[in-house]
């Protein structure tokens, strides 16, 4: 059998998606017949994969996981929180923690310096950010857009 | 919890310098996050959200083991937090004795949904003061 | 040779890496809009309870000849009355799978836990051919008519897991056969990552496989493994029933012995080759 063709990819086939006049881009692999879920490795990503996979394992939680009733973060917190790593294309910045919330989301923590931001990926996908500086009490953003989280942590690694 | 919430009106009998005790998870790692003081931890401000008012126990009436133990099988640390620091972010608490736990007390927070859970900033303000006093873990 | 002894002379594996196999067809576009997906489901909804709905599947032809290695690939920006969506229907453990389109129908066999003994093409393939049957009385009867199939594919899904037999990009060379490892000099160090895609050529334009091994997680479990996806794709001798089901063979003995010869020894004892 001779090869046709053959490529070594440099880039992942991912589909995009334009929401609000964004590229979005889907690493869940849904843009081909295959059912097992699998989130795809661009070859840039490197400090990536771990809270990635942090974010996955949260979703493997049962029920009661804290002894308080708290819910299995749903796989819309997950995503979410997928999304926004994935979006964060400064080189280096600090890894995030990643920490299941009883309500079914997940929870980014960023910490340089007197900056933090902790971000809240909720059940249904949608986000809200704390942002604090020093001791403050700190500025809380409803229905951010991942977007608005990588402008953020832009301003955390300016600290 | 109860079947039926209390009202919410902070109960002035639980004084300020008392400790509430609540579970914290092992896993994942990430749940507690050193301190400035060596060997100290504290945790995240993620173990204080919830859909409902927030479950601790009273330091005057339980232990942290006991504590810890109400949550088995699983294996928890323990942290505490003083009722002021609670209050000065401006919760609620109110006694909710139960049959087996009759040190349980509801800390009701501003969260949006009026469901009265911490909103961020509460969440935020009381895990910065939270400590672990009770360590289940491997050593550090 | 009658299909059954064809199937039985394969390369067998008792512990294969496969973690799903999916059988599909494509057809003429239909004017199926989304009450028909809820029609169609209702058919099925006993064994096939959950449902989910996704973005649909560009319409895809393979192309030989002066436009050889050419995929065309329509992205669907004809104007339509309707959304166009692809439909998910699933099983109650999520094993399989339908997925409808106005211009696909697929079956997918999925490992959900992990554990699952790997059913094998025979009972994979009675089911599509099942299914396939159902879905083209539903036309029938709805009046759409017979689809008019254009393109057949099969996909093969391997996880292969670092530890079991490597451990590093750095060894792949015992992972594929076709991958030596080697530099002509010194300079460069052991690598990162890697990502490849190969085509080959079934003879007399019968279709094109696609063997792509890129790096993964996998959310079931979160864990890091090297995707190795076998997909067959090209033209039946005609849409009738059993022109689709012989070329889906072909397809899969494609996959199966593509996938044996892409794969070195040693991986294959660990696999469990029988023969």
């Amino acid at each position: 059998m001779t090869a046709d063709a053959v490529t070594i990819q440099s880039q992942p086939t991912m589909r995009l998606e334009s929401r609000q006049g964004r590229q979005n881009q889907d690493y869940f692999l849904r843009a081909d017949t295959q059912g097992v879920g699998v989130i795809k490795l661009p070859p840039e990503w490197t400090w990536q994969v771990e809270p990635i996979k942090k974010v996955l394992g949260t979703l493997l939680l049962p029920e009661n996981w804290d002894s308080y009733g708290g819910r299995t973060p749903k796989s819309q917190a997950a995503e979410t929180a997928i999304q926004i790593i994935a979006s964060i294309t400064q080189a280096d910045p600090p890894r995030p923690r990643v920490v299941p919330l009883g309500t079914g989301g997940i929870q980014l923590e960023w910490k340089k310096g007197q900056r933090e931001l902790e971000v809240e990926c909720r059940p249904d996908g949608s986000v809200e950010v704390l942002k604090i500086e020093g001791d403050a009490e700190g500025e809380l953003c409803s229905a951010c857009l991942p977007a608005d989280v990588v402008r953020l942590v832009a301003w955390l690694m300016a600290a | 919890m109860s079947e039926e919430l209390p009202p919410d009106v902070d109960d002035p009998s639980i004084p300020d310098e008392e400790f509430l005790y609540r579970r914290i998870p092992l896993q994942p790692a990430d749940n507690i996050q050193p301190t400035e003081v060596e060997g100290e931890c504290r945790p995240s401000s993620g173990n204080f959200r919830s859909d409902g008012p927030l479950s601790v126990d009273r330091s005057s009436l339980t232990t942290p083991g006991q504590t810890r133990d109400r949550g088995r099988p699983g294996i928890f640390h323990v942290a505490q937090v003083q009722a002021k620091v609670a209050r000065q972010c401006g919760c609620r608490l109110v006694k909710d004795p139960m049959l087996d736990n009759p040190a349980h007390i509801l800390m009701f927070g501003n969260h949006d949904s009026g469901a009265g859970a911490l909103n961020g900033k509460q969440a935020k303000v009381v895990a910065r003061a939270a400590r672990i006093v009770l360590w289940s873990g491997p050593p550090l | 040779m009658p299909v059954a002894n064809q199937l039985h002379k394969l390369r067998d594996f008792s512990d294969p890496p496969v973690v799903e196999t999916v059988l599909g067809v494509q057809f003429a576009p239909l004017s199926f809009a989304i009450p028909h997906f809820g029609l169609y489901w209702s058919r099925i909804q006993p064994e096939f309870p959950q449902y989910r709905v996704l973005p649909p599947l560009g319409h895809v032809r393979e192309q030989f000849g002066a436009q050889s290695g050419s995929l065309i690939r329509k992205m669907g920006f004809e104007v339509v009355q309707e959304p166009d969506i692809r439909c998910w229907f699933l099983d109650r453990p999520g094993n399989q799978i339908i997925q409808v389109q106005r211009d696909r129908f697929i079956y997918n066999w999925q490992k959900i836990s992990g554990s699952e003994v790997y059913p094998r093409y025979e009972s994979v393939r009675g089911r599509f051919e099942a299914e396939w049957k159902q879905f083209g009385d539903f036309l029938d009867q709805g009046g759409f008519g017979k689809p008019e199939v254009n393109q057949c594919e099969v996909t093969y899904v391997n996880h292969l897991e670092y530890e079991k037999g490597w451990k590093s990009f750095g060894e792949l060379n015992k992972v594929i056969s076709c991958w030596s490892g080697k530099h002509s000099g010194t300079f460069l160090p052991e690598p990162e990552k890697v990502s490849m895609t190969v085509n080959y050529l079934l003879p007399n334009n019968q279709g094109r496989m696609y063997v792509s091994l890129e790096p993964v997680i996998r959310t079931r479990d979160a864990k890091e493994v090297l995707q190795l996806n076998l997909t067959v794709r090209g033209a039946p001798a005609s849409s009738d029933q059993a022109a689709v089901l012989q070329w889906l063979d072909v397809g899969r003995q494609w996959v199966v012995e593509g996938f044996t010869d892409f794969t070195t020894d040693v991986m294959h004892n660990i696999w469990g080759r029988s023969k």
